[in-house]
């Protein structure tokens, strides 16, 4: 699993969806958080941490910049060509989940999900960095 | 012809709210149809839906007590009033309730796309939906608390 100090930066528009993704990452341990309410502000938060983050985890569907749009500017750039990006959605269709996985996402959750699901795909994504590192 | 079709969508957001708030808040909830005139809360989530074959909207309208209690749940809060840090728990259910229910919908040949949803909140609200569309109203019950489901829609086809 990742370390409990990683630097998380969550990602939604919706305060409360926020709130429930911190909720959930406390319970597993997680104490550093910073939150960006749209695509475009966390990529200012990503470009401006010092030190960087080590685990993104943003809502797709937002107004201004998506969460697909802020997976795919942080690929873009081969700082963050690594850095584990988990997108939360509501949206469950093969297409969309093709069009993330081919963007470089690192896993997904489908909202409603619980703590489980959460931990299921960090842990996921812990043991896929781990084994290719 | 809207009556089938109205009944199906009526389907398929009845079944995502029961599984929305059984999966985000452990309450278990029943659906019955109810009438437009029941429909009264304090906090309403509502959005704009359109896909090829029609076009429409979909209101969840909480009484307040109703609102505490599933935003508390959800948010592990203790609040006793709406406010401005817990009324977008309004918004957030309608979303996963919509996009559980649009996953359904499209596999059976719409096309809805994500769409984001407004809070309106104040005292004794009500939903009136667009005249001559297809509607629905059902009471959704969480134990001895209620909140309300109601869409209406314009097919195309009709």
């Amino acid at each position: 699993m990742f370390d409990i100090k990683t630097k998380i930066l969550v990602v939604d528009d919706m305060m409360t969806m926020r709130k429930i993704v911190i909720k959930f990452c406390k319970e597993l341990g997680f104490t550093d958080f910073t939150e960006a309410t749209d695509g475009a502000n966390a990529w200012e938060q990503v470009a401006n941490a010092n030190p960087p983050f080590g685990l993104i985890i943003s809502d797709w569907n937002m107004p201004n910049s998506t969460g697909l749009d802020l997976l795919k500017r942080v690929r873009a750039d081969q700082r963050y060509s690594k850095l584990p990006f988990i997108l939360v959605t509501a949206e469950a269709e093969q297409h969309q989940i093709a069009e993330a996985v081919k963007a470089g996402v690192s896993n997904y959750v489908v909202k409603p999900f619980t703590l489980e699901t959460l931990k299921e795909r960090l842990e996921a994504v812990h043991k896929r960095i781990s084994g290719a590192a | 012809m809207s009556d089938q079709q109205i009944s199906v969508f009526e389907n398929f957001f009845v079944e995502s709210v029961e599984y929305c708030i059984k999966a985000m808040t452990s309450f278990q909830s029943s659906t019955s149809p109810t009438t437009k005139e029941s429909l009264n809360g304090d906090i309403i989530a509502t959005v704009g839906l359109s896909s090829t074959l029609c076009r429409g909207s979909v209101s969840l309208v909480f009484p307040k007590k109703t609102f505490l209690k599933i935003s508390n749940a959800l948010l592990l809060e203790n609040e006793t009033e709406i406010t401005h840090s817990n009324q977008d728990a309004a918004s957030e259910i309608l979303n996963i309730v919509y996009g559980y229910a649009r996953t359904g919908l499209n596999k059976i040949g719409h096309d809805f796309l994500p769409a984001i949803p407004t809070v309106i909140n104040g005292n004794n609200l009500s939903v009136n939906n667009k005249k001559n569309g297809s509607e629905f109203y059902d009471q959704v019950s969480v134990g001895n608390d209620s909140f309300y489901l109601t869409g209406s829609f314009d097919f195309n086809n009709k």
